[in-house]
């Protein structure tokens, strides 16, 4: 007891010139910096792993197959015996079939359900409907993939007959699902980070709520709603399960959305669970795709950051 | 200098709420329909799946024999997975947020 009074009568001043002195607690004190750049570097130099894999087995992919085959190859026909075929338009035309019917679907409805929250709704009901609606974006990739198939496309085939089990439309409808409360909660922040005083001076000159929210909110907040429609669009382009199970395996390049269709995603998966020896040319072809995935979400990222900078209003 | 018609604006007042309510109601109704969404996905896994669990389903292992087959040691691998994954994660953010912070202070010093 009569020692906790001393030490509590120590400054702290005293106490760091008590240990001031000790020979190991410098060094460990000198060491703990180093220490945490070392720990901090490992998430870059797997970064750095992740990236220059890709890199070095893609060059290794180009070296059996030519770069402009890959490129404008209007056929993807790896496992073909007679001779395998690897143009990636396919695989880019399926991805982004699913990614424009994910966007006509998640846009429009996210966007509106971010101008009824910040806009119109009460407090009381933005407080339930945000986080219930947030519950959309934890479900389960594997559970979405099962809902396109076993309950979407038996729903849409009883409006659109020649659809097929697996297809584009089903699959991606549900990415936009997926993706909506993305939107529609990262459109409602931005939205609400409007200053309220912009909005009330719209309100003041006699503007609808409407009016206030399409031509003084929308604009003001327009950085943030276009960052994040562009991470959901990547986010739908780097979707994997959902495709992969109510999409099918069939690349084709064309514009039917009915019929079976295979994005980049699904092909490696369908790869990597598959019999693909390794350094096959066909164990070498995922790199290649996942190259070009990876150039697709970099370049959607780079937009983002490009779109939400040049936007920017600061208030 | 254009000055403000207030007869006109008086007339177009009714048309103007007219569109904000239906736009109002739109916007609502594109709310219900993530939430829609999000019910019929929950009814459809309850409804579907509550049928199915038993005892049994939580006290077998996995098996290929759909009668036999239980999830009895996933949520122990999911668990360690996770956790491991976590505790991982956690640590090196964290360490990076330090680091960052750090840098940014020695910055705005010099």
């Amino acid at each position: 007891m009569a020692l906790n009074d001393q030490s509590a009568k120590m400054s702290v001043q005293d106490m760091i010139a008590k240990h001031k002195g000790r020979k190991g607690n410098k060094r460990f004190e000198k060491s703990i910096p180093y220490i945490l750049f070392f720990i901090a570097s490992i998430s870059v130099l797997t970064t750095f792993g992740i990236v220059f894999t890709l890199i070095f087995e893609t060059f290794e992919f180009f070296k059996r197959v030519p770069f402009s085959d890959f490129l404008f190859g209007t056929e993807w026909l790896p496992f073909s015996n007679n001779e395998p075929l690897f143009g990636i338009l396919p695989l880019i035309a399926g991805t982004l079939k699913v990614t424009l019917i994910a966007v006509v679907v998640a846009v429009p409805f996210g966007l509106a359900s971010a101008v009824y929250l910040s806009e119109y709704a009460s407090d009381n009901t933005r407080r339930i409907i945000k986080p219930v609606l947030e519950v959309l974006a934890g479900v389960p990739t594997i559970v979405y993939g099962f809902f396109a198939l076993t309950f979407v496309t038996p729903f849409l085939q009883q409006f659109i007959p020649e659809l097929k089990i697996f297809n584009a439309l089903s699959p991606g409808i549900v990415v936009g699902i997926m993706i909506l409360p993305m939107i529609a909660s990262l459109s409602e922040d931005a939205m609400s980070s409007v200053p309220n005083s912009i909005r009330d001076g719209a309100l003041a000159l006699g503007a609808t709520r409407l009016e206030v929210a399409v031509k003084v909110v929308l604009p003001a907040a327009l950085s943030g709603i276009m960052a994040s429609i562009v991470l959901a669009v990547s986010r739908a382009i780097g979707e994997t399960m959902i495709v992969s199970l109510a999409g099918g395996s069939t690349p084709r390049f064309d514009l039917d959305m009915t019929d079976s269709i295979q994005t980049m995603t699904a092909y490696i998966v369908q790869v990597s669970t598959g019999d693909a020896g390794y350094g096959t040319t066909i164990y070498y072809s995922i790199y290649s795709v996942g190259f070009t995935l990876f150039l697709f979400t970099l370049l959607m990222n780079l937009l983002a950051h490009v779109i939400s900078k040049r936007f920017r209003e600061e208030y | 200098m254009k000055y403000i018609d207030h007869g006109s604006v008086v007339k177009k007042m009714g048309t103007r709420m007219i569109v904000n309510k239906f736009f109002k109601t739109l916007f609502f109704l594109a709310t219900l329909f993530a939430l829609l969404a999000l019910g019929v996905l929950f009814y459809r896994i309850i409804t579907q799946g509550i049928g199915y669990l038993s005892l049994d389903f939580f006290t077998n292992f996995g098996s290929r024999f759909p009668e036999k087959a239980g999830i009895k040691g996933r949520p122990y691998w999911i668990t360690l997975d996770d956790g491991r994954c976590d505790t991982c994660v956690f640590n090196t953010g964290c360490w990076i947020c330090y680091i960052s912070r750090g840098i940014c202070e020695e910055g705005q010093n010099q």
